[in-house]
């Protein structure tokens, strides 16, 4: 009973989330929230662009979400599998390590201003 | 008085042994259940705590014992969260938690449960925090455009 109501309960937070993404262009000043830890500091988190990433993303523009940030778009299958099987998932250690290498490294490549690495700033 | 983690990967407790022997008696417990004796730092199957140990032994002794191991206990390790909150929400905090979640696998690994639990309540917290610090803007903004305080190009 409890896991029908997580499926439903989280099946219906992702259809909101999509349809606010999908109305809603996030790369419009004033439309939502930026990013706080950019406001902050001025530097590109690991996170910063996936809002808009996702909003090209259900609009079917799969390259400008990869030019938001590629990294959260790479993610979006791996989420959705671990999502979606739950406790029968079971990742390597190593696996989580990897990825969070990945995250790292991507926050800092992402704020070195030259040039190949420009493109991954969103 | 003791704790126990249900089949649900929750706590439970602390409750008197009492009550934790109506729970065995009702199902909601068994042998592999683990559980925590109150000021104590490990886990441990109740089969293998003396206060209930001949409860089990009582109730078994009929059926021969199974033949495998005890299952690996699940404990989860909050990744999805962990992984959204990271890229969906607001960087600094969203980084423990993935850690404390590869730890959790790792210790898993290692047959550490005690160590295991301990990483996944602290990814717990670590997502919470970090979704509530990215929810705090996010409501400030809502809040701050309906009150007019700022103005949306698109409202």
């Amino acid at each position: 009973m409890t896991t029908r109501l997580k499926i439903i309960g989280g099946g219906a937070l992702v259809i909101g989330a999509a349809a606010i993404l999908y109305a809603l262009d996030p790369a419009r000043a004033g439309m939502l929230p930026g990013c706080p830890f950019h406001a902050l500091t001025g530097l590109w988190c690991p996170g910063c662009g996936s809002t808009r990433a996702l909003h090209q993303l259900l609009h079917g523009h799969l390259s400008a979400a990869f030019g938001f940030n590629p990294l959260a778009i790479s993610l979006l299958p791996l989420v959705g599998y671990l999502a979606v099987r739950g406790e029968k998932a079971t990742l390597k250690p190593a696996m989580i390590w990897i990825l969070l290498g990945m995250i790292v490294m991507f926050g800092v490549l992402r704020n070195v201003p030259v040039y190949p690495l420009t493109l991954l700033a969103p | 008085m003791y704790k126990i983690i249900g089949a649900d990967g929750q706590q439970y407790g602390p409750v008197t042994a009492e009550q934790l022997r109506q729970w065995i008696t009702e199902g909601r417990a068994n042998a592999e259940t683990l559980a925590q004796a109150e000021g104590g730092t490990d886990w441990k199957p109740l089969g293998q705590i003396a206060e209930f140990a001949p409860q089990f032994s009582a109730a078994t002794s009929s059926a021969p014992p199974p033949l495998t191991g005890q299952p690996r206990p699940h404990v989860p390790n909050y990744l999805v969260p962990a992984i959204l909150c990271t890229i969906f929400c607001c960087l600094p905090f969203g980084i423990p938690a993935i850690v404390f979640a590869a730890q959790v696998n790792s210790k898993l690994q290692a047959g550490d449960v005690t160590g295991a639990m301990e990483s996944s309540r602290k990814a717990r917290r670590w997502c919470w925090l970090a979704f509530g610090l990215g929810l705090i803007p996010m409501l400030a903004w809502i809040i701050g455009i309906s009150v007019g305080l700022f103005r949306s190009s698109y409202f």
